[in-house]
């Protein structure tokens, strides 16, 4: 046990190092942004923000109060960021509140291996710290990818996981776009003889938008219910083995979101009784929040090509189709 | 007196295993080193299809507008940023 103890304390040191160096990064940024108020004492009080779950056992309106919740924190953040930080644009700001996550993920990841370090060694709990030293490796390569990460939203690079606002940036090619929903824009384009609405979110800044609010309002606002098929492409987590980069088809919301919004496009594409259909390209998590590899943004043209084969092949010449690019738009405009 | 001879020869055994795997263990670090990447940017003409990489420079995203195209005349926009592998240099 004490030879456990003494490896996960070196292993919690490093990742003390990367979550201090993580935070010194990121009031490098906020200094170098013309902040308002004192770093240090700004960042901390954001880093240990929380969000406290909305009650699952009566699932009434569950997606509702979550989706208000996070919206409720996601404004709290934005603002806090605006008045510390009024003189950057908008987009620099939505990449200084991505490298907060990022920081915050770290600082997270360093208290709760901390706690469980002190608590199995307070009540002597073998089973604890054992469990601690094999989950060791796993925990300091996470910690090590945000870290890494980190440097990708400072400089503003696209990520792995903005792969779908990729390909829906590559639809829209700079036809003019408008912002739908908050952080998301739509585009509409003629493509096989189809008319194609585009949705993504609002780059070249850190964010991921509300595609699902967005496609809800196109299909009743808009459309009233007449969408042919809707078409989703998203980043989507690889087993260890598989190659990077690799395009798959399959059906259902892809979006990797808490749940409001893979719930509303669900809850629209039954109502109207629209085909969902899905197109994911395969990364590691270490992929999908550092720079966008070129295998990944190679891939944007083979899913072009299986949207051009879906448009033949199950919808009609004039038919109206959604096709939604998820992701964090990070470097990628429209 | 021979029991302990065999004992011995067993530790000796044991002892050049343990140094075998560690060296094993650090010539296999050696060799695994991580692999470092190198962000660049692609430009393209939306007219005759050119293409030109180079460095990724802070600032740069997919469709800002960049320079002319040297063959055309058209303005060229950044069509991909992504990273590639450094091979190292023998």
């Amino acid at each position: 046990m004490f030879l456990w103890i003494r490896n996960i304390r070196a292993h919690l040191a490093k990742i003390e190092r990367l979550a201090k160096d993580a935070r010194a990064r990121v009031i490098g940024v906020l200094k170098k942004g013309g902040v308002r108020e004192d770093p240090e004492k700004f960042l901390s009080g954001l880093l240990q923000f929380f969000i406290i779950d909305p009650v699952r056992d009566e699932p009434t309106n569950l997606m509702r109060r979550l989706e208000h919740l996070l919206d409720v924190r996601q404004h709290r953040l934005k603002e806090a960021i605006k008045r510390v930080l009024p003189d950057l644009g908008d987009f620099a700001r939505a990449n200084v509140e991505i490298m907060i996550e990022a920081a915050r993920a770290l600082d997270i990841i360093y208290r709760v291996v901390r706690h469980y370090l002190i608590l199995g060694e307070k009540t002597n709990n073998w089973v604890l710290i054992m469990q601690l030293e094999l989950e060791m490796p796993q925990i300091v390569k996470l910690a090590e990818t945000y870290s890494k990460a980190l440097d990708a939203f400072k400089e503003g690079k696209p990520i792995g996981d903005g792969v779908g606002s990729l390909v829906a940036a590559s639809l829209l090619n700079g036809v003019e776009v408008r912002e739908i929903v908050e952080d998301t824009v739509v585009g509409v384009v003629e493509r096989k003889g189809r008319k194609l609405y585009v949705i993504k979110a609002k780059g070249p800044g850190g964010t991921v938008g509300k595609p699902g609010e967005a496609l809800k309002r196109i299909v009743e606002n808009e459309l009233h219910g007449k969408v042919s098929r809707i078409i989703m492409i998203d980043a989507a987590l690889k087993f260890e083995g598989e190659k990077t980069g690799e395009v798959i088809e399959g059906v259902g919301a892809a979006i990797g979101d808490p749940g409001p919004e893979k719930f509303k496009i669900e809850s629209i594409a039954m109502k109207h009784n629209i085909p969902l259909d899905s197109i994911i390209i395969k990364q590691s998590l270490e992929e999908a929040i550092t720079p966008m590899k070129k295998e990944i943004s190679d891939a944007v043209d083979e899913v072009i090509k299986k949207i051009d084969k879906c448009l033949e092949e199950r919808t009609k010449e004039g038919d109206v189709v959604i096709v939604v690019g998820v992701g964090n738009t990070l470097g990628i405009a429209q | 007196m021979q029991g302990l001879d065999i004992y011995g020869l067993f530790l000796i055994m044991l002892i050049l295993f343990l140094i075998s795997s560690l060296l094993r263990t650090i010539l296999e670090r050696k060799r695994t080193r991580k692999e470092e990447y190198e962000t660049k940017t692609l430009l393209k003409c939306p007219q005759c299809n050119y293409t030109e990489e180079r460095k990724f420079q802070i600032g740069d995203y997919v469709l800002k507008p960049e320079k002319q195209c040297p063959k055309c005349g058209t303005t060229m926009r950044i069509h991909r940023i992504y990273a590639v592998k450094i091979v190292p240099q023998k």
